[in-house]
């Protein structure tokens, strides 16, 4: 790992010499100069290098791991799932078990697929892309705008137009910058069907994060997150975390492109 | 071998030195371990107080569990500064075996508290700790005390009403429990 940088700093530091080498225009006393000044470079710890090079490199670059623990997950009930009726067959490997009917999700994996969404929200926000949040149950509207607007992005809670993905040049007049990701609190609408949001972004190759319950669908969504959607103590906790690894992103100032 | 940890907190704060020192204990015995500490203490470099001399004569002697002086106020602070990320994560199958959910079992018939989380007209909406609220009526006795913030106790009868109706592959739910309102607990109005 450190001989790739070291290799990629060797052909920036030899353009820095050369560039610089005023007193000797020779290039090969120039180069020379460089490699020694490599040797140097290899020295510094492996983190400094790192800090300098590409934050996609690392698996968790904002710490979203430090946002919440397991404990958290099961105070905000997010293990609970609905009853055995109503699961949807693309749910069950989601599912820890089922106690008299209730179906309880394994929040082992749910910390995990909750963790790389985190990620992947705080990276989206510190290269600066617009983040939607989504949700359709009117008790947990107030929330979902609320977490949005302490982000500093943008919500949408209510009844969904059905073009404003797919026709959104002829519903705004103009040319119009969709949303780089679409974060569902849950991916149902009151009538129990899909959210048209799923699709649309689907359709619209826009990255989805979505709360899925055991009576949702994960398939079209990206960034799946099994648990539950409907206490508004879990929808709380779900916002608090999407709030903060949007304002974590947003805390590194991205680095200058070479 | 609650002396030798008390012992370390004197000279040294850093909980991996911490544990490394039990496990010293663990292998030499309880004989050697005023010898250690001591030993230990003068590798830290930190300066032994008066205080801290009081407290190793005090443990060397006797068995004695309480703290005083500089010990005492160590643990304390210690505790008080230590993030909750610093203790190991419990696990999930183990949080779930002592929930109140598996205490629960079958909910028909339980007796449980709830608060009243809002009040819509005649219907009070409850949260028991469950996945969803249930809704019961305002009784006639004692209107004023069922506001919201008020402790109820209910009886429950389903966790989530949600059936299969007649020709459906699916059941339809209503994200409501089910429970009778039994009686009042606290009310924020009356002590």
């Amino acid at each position: 790992m450190i001989r790739t940088i070291a290799n990629r700093f060797k052909w920036n530091a030899a353009r820095y010499f050369t560039q610089t080498c005023s007193i000797n225009s020779d290039a090969s006393l120039c180069q020379n100069a460089a490699s020694l000044k490599v040797d140097q470079l290899a020295d510094i710890k492996e983190s400094e290098l790192k800090e300098i090079s590409d934050p996609l490199k690392f698996p968790d670059y904002f710490g979203v791991r430090k946002l919440f623990r397991i404990k958290d997950l099961f105070d905000a009930r997010i293990h609970y799932g609905h009853k055995d009726g109503t699961l949807d067959p693309n749910m069950k490997p989601y599912i820890f078990g089922s106690r008299l009917g209730h179906l309880i999700f394994d929040l082992d994996k749910t910390a995990e697929m909750l963790q790389d969404a985190l990620n992947f929200t705080a990276h989206i926000a510190y290269r600066g892309g617009i983040i939607l949040f989504v949700s359709h149950c009117p008790q947990h509207t107030l929330t979902v705008e609320n977490a949005a607007k302490q982000a500093g992005e943008y919500a949408h809670a209510r009844e969904w137009d059905f073009h404003i993905f797919t026709n959104s040049e002829k519903v705004y007049n103009g040319v119009t910058r969709l949303p780089d990701l679409v974060i569902l609190l849950s991916t149902l609408n009151p009538q129990m069907q899909e959210h048209t949001a799923v699709k649309d972004a689907a359709k619209m190759c826009i990255p989805t994060i979505g709360i899925v319950d055991s009576n949702s669908n994960p398939n079209l969504i990206t960034y799946p997150i099994p648990g539950n959607d409907d206490s508004p103590a879990a929808v709380q906790l779900y916002c608090n975390l999407f709030r903060d690894a949007i304002l974590l992103g947003k805390s590194k100032k991205p680095m200058e492109v070479y | 071998m609650e002396i030798i940890l008390r012992q370390t907190t004197f000279s040294a704060g850093r909980s991996p030195i911490f544990r490394c020192f039990r496990n010293i204990s663990d292998i030499v015995g309880s004989q050697t371990n005023k010898q250690i500490s001591r030993s230990y203490s003068d590798v830290s470099g930190q300066p032994k107080s008066k205080s801290e001399i009081d407290n190793n004569k005090s443990v060397s002697g006797v068995e004695n569990k309480t703290m005083s002086g500089f010990g005492k106020a160590f643990e304390k602070f210690s505790l008080l500064t230590r993030k909750p990320l610093d203790e190991p994560d419990i696990k999930f199958a183990t949080l779930l075996r002592h929930s109140k959910f598996m205490q629960l079992g079958d909910p028909q018939g339980k007796v449980v508290e709830g608060k009243i989380i809002r009040v819509v007209g005649n219907d009070l909406y409850i949260d028991f700790g469950g996945k969803f609220e249930c809704v019961c009526q305002k009784p006639l006795k004692n209107e004023r005390d069922y506001v919201r913030g008020s402790r109820v106790r209910l009886r429950l009868q389903r966790l989530e009403l949600s059936t299969k109706f007649l020709g459906a592959t699916k059941e339809i739910t209503l994200r409501e429990a089910d429970a009778l309102l039994v009686g009042i607990v606290r009310t924020p109005f009356r002590t």
